[in-house]
Parts: C-alpha cells; sequence; structure tokens
C-alpha cells in the first residue's frame, strides 16, 4: 500500500462522512471536500497528525451562488492533499496564518481578486491589484467585466455619490511602520531602483546604516494572465503561460501543460518527457548562471558578472537551436513536444556543456576562496532550518537552510523519475549557503542533461490531444530554478479552461525576505533580495491592465509624449521632427 | 611671465592634466574591460562623455541648496587641479614648491571628498545623503593611513617639501625601496580616496543609486567626473613622487615617458583591483582600516625612523 493510500484510510477512519469521498486522482494526489463548518477540524488533522507541513497555495474559485476554496497542502514525501470546501459569497472564512504564516500573501490574493472575505488576516498593505483599485470589484469573478473600469460606467453603475477610484496623488505611499522610531529614515528602494530588474516596492526604515524595518509592496507588474487564461482556448494558454516569466518560462509551460494532460487523461511519449527535461535542465542552467552574475553585481563585484554571463550565452545559443528561440522557447504543446533533438545537435550540446563544467569548476573555487565575496555573503540573511520551515520558502533558498525540498525527486514529473542526480542542500543557512547550492545544482544538471540527451528513447514526440478537454481538475508542481511553481486548472468540457491558478516560486520566497533582512546593514539588502532569485514578473500574473483616465491626472499618449519631446527640443534649439529615420532592409 | 602661464594653463598644467586624466580614464576602462572579457569602449569615449554631459540640462533639485549644490563640483575641481602643481613630475623639481607642500597636497587632496559629502548633502535626496555620511564615515577610515604612509617617507628625507623629497632620493638611489610598504598602503588609501571597488561604498549603485551624484546632472555632473579622473592622476603623481623617485635626472623627454610609466602602472594597479574584488560594506571597510591599514602604516613609519637613526648616518 502506498504512504497516499495510507492517509487516505487514516482519513477515512478519522471523518465518518469522508468514507468513499477521498479520490486519489493519480499517485500523489489526494482531493476531497468538506462543508465549511467541518473544515477546521480536518485542516488541523492534516496539519498536526499527517504531517502536511507545507501549504502549496490556496486557490479561489467563482462558483456563482458560492466561492470555493482549495487548500492545496503538501507533505515532505511529495503528496498533495487539496482540501475543498466553499462558503456563501458573503459569509467569511477564518485565516490559516497560525498555521502557516506564508498563507497570509494567499489569503490576501483571494480578498482582492475574488472578494472572499477573511477574519483574523494580519492588516497591512494590498496585494495583489494597484492602490486606487475600487475596492469593490473582484476581477476573478465570473461575472465580472473590465468595463466598468472605463471613465464614466463606474459612476453610473453606482449611482452619484460613488467615488471614484483615488488618483495617484492622493495616495499615500506604504509608510506604516510599527516599529518605526522618530529618527528612522524611510528610503525607498523601488519601484524603481537599480537594484532591482522589475518594479517593486521595498520600504526600508533605517536607524544609520542598519536595517529597522521592511515593508513590501508586489503588485506592480500585474497582466491579468490569470483572467485571460480564462477568456482562451487551451492552445493559447500555453504561449501565454509561457510569459508569465522570460526565465522560467518553460517552468510555467510544462506545469500547465501537465495539468492539462492529466485532466484530458493523456500519456505523453517517452521521447517527449525527456526532450521537456532536457530543455528544463538547459533553463535551470541558464537561470542559474545569470543569478550568479546578477549576484556579483549586487555586491559590487562586476567581474562575475561578465564572466557568468559571458558563459550563460552558449546555453543560450544551445537554447535557440533547439527551439528556435532563446526565451519562450514554445517547445510545449498539449500531448508532447513541438520539435525534436536530432542526433547530429547531441554531441554539441554536449561538447558545450563539458566546457560550461569547467568554467563553473571555477567559480566554485572562487566562491571558497575569495576573500571579499565570503565577506560579503556568509552570515548574509540568515533564515534557519525552523523559519524555511515556518515560512515555506521553496527551491535553492530552502534547500540552503538544509531542507531537501526538491519537487523533482519528491514528486517527480517529465522524466526526473528515472534521472540521476541529487539534491543538494547545506547547512550554511545565509547568502553564501544559496550560492553553494546553486553551483552545486549547476553541476548536477550538466551530468543530468548529459544523461538525457545519452539514454533518450526513440519514439514519437506528441500524441494527439483534444481540442475540448473533458470536465476535471488537476494540480500539478514544478521545480522551476526558482523553487516550487504550482499551477491548478480546472476544466468544465469546453474549449476554454474554467480557472487557471498560478503559484510561482517567488511569492513563496518573499515571505522570508523581511525575516532575513533583521538586523542587517542596508549593503545587504540588495544581495539578501536577490538571493531568493526573485522573479516578479512571476509572481505578480493576474489582473487586467487598468484603463482608468482619472479627473487629476492627464494622460499622455504616445503620440502626446513624442510632440512633447519635439517642441520641448524646438526650444532648445534642435529640430528633430525632421530627422530622417534610417531605413533597415 | 608668460613661461610660468604656459606651465601653469598649458604645460604640465591645466590643460594637460585635462588630457592625461582623459587619457588615463580611457585606459583603466579599457583595461578593465579586456580584464572582464569585454570589447571596452573606443579611445575618445571619455571625452565624448565630457561633451556630451556638458550639454545637457543641469537639474537642480527644488528642495538643494542651490548655491553649495553648484558650488561643489567646481571647488573638487580647482583643489585637484591646485594640487597638481606642487608635485614634481618627471624632474626633482615641481612648478611650485615650498617648505611643506607635501601637508597643503594632502589638505588639497581631501577638499574633493569634503565637496562630494557637501554636493550629496545638500542634494537632500535620501539616496545623496546616505551617500554623503558614507563618503565622510569612509574618509576618517582611509585618510590617516594615507597621511601616516605619505609622511614616512618625509621622514626619512627630513623635509616637508615634495621637491625636496624627491631631490634628497635623487642624490640617494635605492632609498625608496625602504618605502614599499608604504606604497602598499597608500595605493590601498587611494583607492578609497576615488571611491573605487572594493571601496566604492559611497557610491553603491545597487544600494543607493549614485550616492552623492544621484541628483547630479549635466555640467556639474561633468565637473565631478572630471574631478575625480584628475584626482586619479595626482594621486598617482603623488604615489609615484614620493614612493618610486626614480629616474629623476634623465634628460625631459626620457623622464616625461618614465613618469607616464610609472602612472599608469600605478592606475593599472588600481584597475587590477577593481577587477578582482567585490564591494565592501562600510563596517568593514572601517574596520579594515583601523585594524589591517593604519598600523601598517605606521610601522612604515618606525621603520623608516629606525633606518634613519642607526643605518643612515
Amino acid at each position: 500500500m502506498t504512504d497516499a493510500e495510507t492517509i487516505k484510510q487514516k482519513l477515512e477512519a478519522k471523518f465518518n462522512y469522508l468514507k468513499g469521498s477521498v479520490r486519489l486522482q493519480r499517485e500523489k494526489r489526494l482531493w476531497l471536500e468538506t462543508a465549511y463548518d467541518k473544515f477546521a477540524e480536518l485542516f488541523d488533522f492534516a496539519v498536526k497528525e499527517l504531517g502536511f507541513s507545507f501549504l502549496c497555495t490556496i486557490t479561489g474559485l467563482d462558483e456563482g451562488e458560492n466561492l470555493g476554496y482549495i487548500y492545496h497542502l503538501a507533505q515532505p514525501g511529495g503528496i498533495v492533499l487539496n482540501i475543498k470546501t466553499r462558503t456563501k459569497k458573503n459569509e467569511p472564512i477564518k485565516s490559516i496564518t497560525a498555521y502557516f504564516p506564508s498563507g497570509n500573501i494567499y489569503e490576501r490574493e483571494l480578498v482582492d481578486l475574488l472578494g472572499a472575505k477573511v477574519e483574523g488576516l494580519i492588516e497591512g498593505l494590498r496585494y495583489p491589484l494597484p492602490d486606487d483599485w475600487p475596492r469593490d470589484q473582484y476581477p476573478l469573478r465570473k461575472d465580472w467585466d473590465a468595463k466598468v473600469l472605463e471613465k464614466g460606467s463606474y459612476g453610473e453603475m453606482h449611482g452619484e455619490n460613488v467615488q471614484m477610484p483615488i488618483g495617484p496623488k492622493q495616495i499615500k505611499g506604504p509608510t506604516s511602520f510599527s516599529i518605526a522610531h522618530k529618527n528612522d529614515v524611510t528610503l525607498p528602494i523601488g519601484p524603481q531602483h537599480p537594484a532591482l530588474k522589475e518594479p517593486e516596492s521595498f520600504s526600508v526604515a533605517l536607524r544609520g546604516e542598519k536595517i529597522a524595518g521592511v515593508e513590501l509592496r508586489l503588485g506592480y507588474n500585474h497582466r491579468g494572465i490569470e483572467k485571460g487564461c480564462e477568456q482562451r482556448s487551451y492552445i493559447q494558454d500555453i504561449y501565454l503561460i509561457e510569459r508569465i516569466c522570460g526565465i522560467c518560462s518553460h517552468s510555467h509551460s510544462t506545469a500547465y501543460v501537465s495539468a492539462v494532460e492529466e485532466i484530458a487523461g493523456l500519456e505523453i511519449p517517452k521521447r517527449a518527457s525527456y526532450i521537456r527535461t532536457i530543455i528544463a535542465e538547459l533553463e535551470r542552467i541558464h537561470s542559474h548562471l545569470l543569478w550568479l552574475g546578477v549576484a556579483g553585481h549586487e555586491i559590487g563585484f562586476d567581474t562575475l558578472l561578465m564572466y557568468s554571463w559571458r558563459d550563460r550565452e552558449a546555453i543560450m545559443d544551445i537554447l535557440a537551436m533547439l527551439t528556435g528561440n532563446r526565451v519562450n522557447y514554445g517547445i510545449n504543446q498539449i500531448g508532447g513536444v513541438r520539435r525534436d533533438i536530432t542526433p547530429d545537435q547531441v554531441p554539441q550540446i554536449i561538447k558545450v556543456i563539458e566546457t560550461l563544467e569547467e568554467q563553473t569548476k571555477y567559480y566554485i573555487q572562487l566562491a571558497l576562496e575569495e576573500v571579499t565575496l565570503i565577506q560579503r555573503l556568509s552570515g548574509v540573511g540568515v533564515l534557519s532550518k525552523e523559519d524555511v520551515l515556518r515560512l515555506g520558502a521553496v527551491g535553492p533558498t530552502a534547500r540552503a537552510s538544509s531542507v531537501p525540498r526538491d519537487t523533482r525527486k519528491d514528486d517527480p514529473y517529465a522524466a526526473y523519475a528515472e534521472m540521476p542526480f541529487k539534491v543538494i542542500t547545506d547547512d550554511h543557512n545565509d547568502v553564501y549557503g544559496r550560492t553553494i547550492v546553486r553551483l552545486g545544482e549547476l553541476m548536477e544538471s550538466y551530468s543530468m542533461t548529459k544523461h538525457a540527451l545519452i539514454n533518450m528513447p526513440d519514439g514519437p514526440i506528441s500524441v494527439k490531444a483534444p481540442r475540448k478537454i473533458p470536465a476535471g481538475e488537476a494540480v500539478s508542481r514544478y521545480e522551476a530554478p526558482r523553487g516550487e511553481d504550482v499551477h491548478y486548472i480546472k476544466s468544465n468540457g469546453t474549449e476554454n479552461p474554467e480557472r487557471v491558478k498560478v503559484r510561482a516560486p517567488t511569492l513563496a520566497n518573499t515571505q522570508a525576505v523581511s525575516k532575513m533582512l533583521e538586523d542587517r546593514y542596508l549593503a545587504d539588502l540588495p544581495i539578501v533580495v536577490a538571493a531568493i532569485d526573485p522573479c516578479f514578473s512571476c509572481t505578480d500574473r493576474s489582473i487586467s491592465i487598468i484603463n482608468l483616465e482619472n479627473e487629476h491626472e492627464k494622460v499622455m499618449t504616445w503620440k502626446d509624449l513624442r510632440d512633447y519631446s519635439v517642441e520641448w527640443y524646438k526650444k532648445q534649439g534642435v529640430d528633430f521632427s525632421k530627422m530622417k529615420r534610417r531605413q533597415f532592409p | 611671465m608668460g613661461y610660468a602661464l604656459f606651465n601653469i594653463f598649458i604645460f604640465p598644467g591645466f590643460l594637460f592634466l585635462g588630457v592625461i586624466s582623459l587619457v588615463a580614464e580611457y585606459f583603466d576602462r579599457k583595461l578593465y574591460a579586456r580584464l572582464q572579457n569585454r570589447v571596452g569602449p573606443p579611445w575618445f569615449q571619455p571625452l565624448a562623455d565630457f561633451i556630451k554631459l556638458l550639454g545637457k540640462e543641469d537639474v537642480v533639485p527644488e528642495e538643494a541648496d542651490k548655491k553649495m549644490f553648484n558650488l561643489s563640483p567646481v571647488f573638487a575641481l580647482t583643489a585637484v587641479m591646485t594640487a597638481f602643481f606642487y608635485i614634481p613630475l618627471w624632474g626633482a623639481q615641481a612648478i611650485f614648491s615650498f617648505n611643506g607642500d607635501l601637508i597643503v597636497v594632502l589638505y588639497l587632496l581631501t577638499i574633493p571628498t569634503l565637496t562630494f559629502f557637501l554636493g550629496g548633502w545638500y542634494s537632500r535626496s535620501l539616496f545623496s545623503t546616505i551617500g554623503a555620511v558614507r563618503s565622510i564615515t569612509q574618509l576618517f577610515a582611509y585618510e590617516i593611513p594615507l597621511f601616516v604612509s605619505i609622511l614616512a617617507p618625509a621622514m626619512l628625507a627630513n623635509t616637508w617639501s615634495l621637491s625636496e623629497m624627491a631631490a634628497y632620493y635623487n642624490s640617494h638611489p635605492w632609498f625608496w625601496l625602504a618605502n614599499l610598504i608604504g606604497f602598499g598602503v597608500a595605493l590601498i588609501s587611494l583607492l578609497g580616496k576615488l571611491e573605487r571597488v572594493p571601496f566604492d561604498i559611497p557610491e553603491a549603485e545597487t544600494e543607493i543609486v549614485a550616492g552623492s551624484f544621484t541628483e547630479y546632472s549635466g555640467r556639474l555632473l561633468a565637473y565631478f567626473r572630471m574631478a575625480i579622473d584628475m584626482e586619479a592622476i595626482v594621486g598617482a603623481s603623488l604615489l609615484a613622487a614620493v614612493f618610486l623617485p626614480f629616474g629623476l635626472g634623465l634628460s625631459p623627454v626620457l623622464g616625461f615617458i618614465l613618469y607616464l610609466i610609472k602612472i599608469f602602472a600605478i592606475i593599472a594597479l588600481l584597475a587590477l583591483f577593481r577587477t578582482v574584488f567585490a564591494r565592501l560594506r562600510i563596517d568593514q571597510m572601517v574596520e579594515f582600516c583601523w585594524k589591517y591599514i593604519a598600523p601598517i602604516a605606521f610601522f612604515q613609519v618606525l621603520l623608516d625612523l629606525v633606518l634613519k637613526a642607526f643605518v643612515i648616518r
């Protein structure tokens, strides 16, 4: 009997009403439903008795009358327990932050996007919607229409007295520090700052050079992808999902297609899963090399940046050769992959990987010996093992605190069950440990790619997938370079999915950042933030673009802006308007 | 009179200093790039940057103290240029000299850092203010070792004048070898003075954008950058005059070439440090300077005193 079956039996033995309704959809996936009044007891039992120590995410569903909630819980063995429950739209649910502090951000999402009412939610900044988003608009509800945000219609719908969403000028910045002292300086790191590659905002209260408090505001990167997915077909969604992130694009698309394949009951050919694995590992290599460069830059060690990004270029070329694209590979399709790897490509890839192996050995030596590097990295951003488990950190961040949490091992997907590899962990608990883990993982990825290339079975690379996917639901987990990526898909038998939910690894890790920055210096902030390898475009994925022209601000179109700049320069005596543009053939 | 004016404005005065500091910036950037496996800028890039900055709009923040904000870059430039006149370059004689000019040069070289502080402080921007405070904190860390290490050779030569020092070492060849430890200390301190990696803490881009210079733009920024470039040359010349005083009796042409070799060697060393180190934190930097660099500088003084008392009579 497998572990999942044991858990199923235990659940049925404890709760009579569950008898026969606990569904083992596939290996390591348990689904069950409960009424909300019995939820608390069940949840407590699952966490305390059955060892489900990690909250993947919480999915919210609009079910017409009711709001549905799915709590995705995981345990170290990789079994995911999905507890479904529902309440009336106006009835509140209780916060689960007592069990999982990390649940806070997922609950905030439910509040903003679906209008859930959560009792006991910690006060704080909004997530993920903008501050000027109307409080009574819940974009993930099925009856929500983006038109209400257009000028006029919002007021018409709600009568004259309704206040329009406030303009940017009236928004107060995030400055509510409970620990702030009157001598503290609040430094805005972001939304635009050289240390950040993507917009997000850290308000840092400084006492001298020391950090007294950090307040994080996410959500600057929302593009409405979850809502967008519901309005597109499954095939279009692959390409939309792939564009969640420019670095882990393959991660998201693989997680998505595996969930859809699970619902449709498709068994993909062995060769296809090998190709997915190869692309995934190449992606991990390029992502980790990119991280190494960024980390070097954050601590003012630009030489490391130049070297590792030079090496990364070789991997990008390989990816371009295999898939035709450097960033959004588009290799996945439902039922397999789009392109095969030809036999003459294999030696080329192996050659590049062997060169990179040598380079990486040099970086490992550098990390172990270079004095200023060690001084800047060790003891910085400490996150103990207990904190990792409490705050639900994932990926290299967790593994650097000796938590062997790796989806590839715990819950294998694609061809990982057949891959020989070690889960790299480290007990430094700090940024130095995270560097060691990533460098170690690079070496593992090299050997794994080589193994997969050599042992790739022959055969077809895809099976035919139906256009309409039968009703059902699935959760898929994927070990992205930054950590565990969770996708939940619900289908309703049509061409479009009913709900697509994405939990990117950075969202799980951001909650550990404040903990890591406790009592550190300002100079450590960039590297501590960089050490979780943040990818905020992954994190902020949902919500349509706000198309709002309010009274206080004049919105300039691109043409207005251009004309303005031409006029301005004319006054300075330079006339650009007659400038000839170079024609490209 | 005419010759003196030529000396001040053309050669080896302002114009020469301007040209050579641009060449040195190119050399530094190109070497840095090559060491990092990059192509690097073309030879005219520093000049092009300078001219382009001069043509850009000057934006003065509303909150800033206009007078201090505008004057700081000019002060920096003036101080550096003045210091240059008292340093013997290829002969043993500087353009101007008097007994005590060593102290004046050291103080003139402190003024740019003070203007970074003032310029940053009066910008009133948070990033600038933090950068300004860091500049001054760092100043206290590297300035003492720099002073002490430069005073040691002066003690051996028994004079406070740079020109007389050069003359002394010229007549006592090989004595400069006794000051090599001090040379190392002075090089490290110069890195701090020029705010280069690993001591670019006051300008740390990823933390505080550009430190003191965050609010500067256009002409004022061009002056600041020129001042830093010139400071590199003046600093390198000072180190060359104090610690590498050999070959001063050569013919002017050969002497000039030797001088260029010396300062470019020092600039190359600075570029090398920039390549191989990561930026330290301010607390680490201060600790490093006081724990290691300052005692080594004092050791150099002790060494010179012992030499003077027992070996050289």
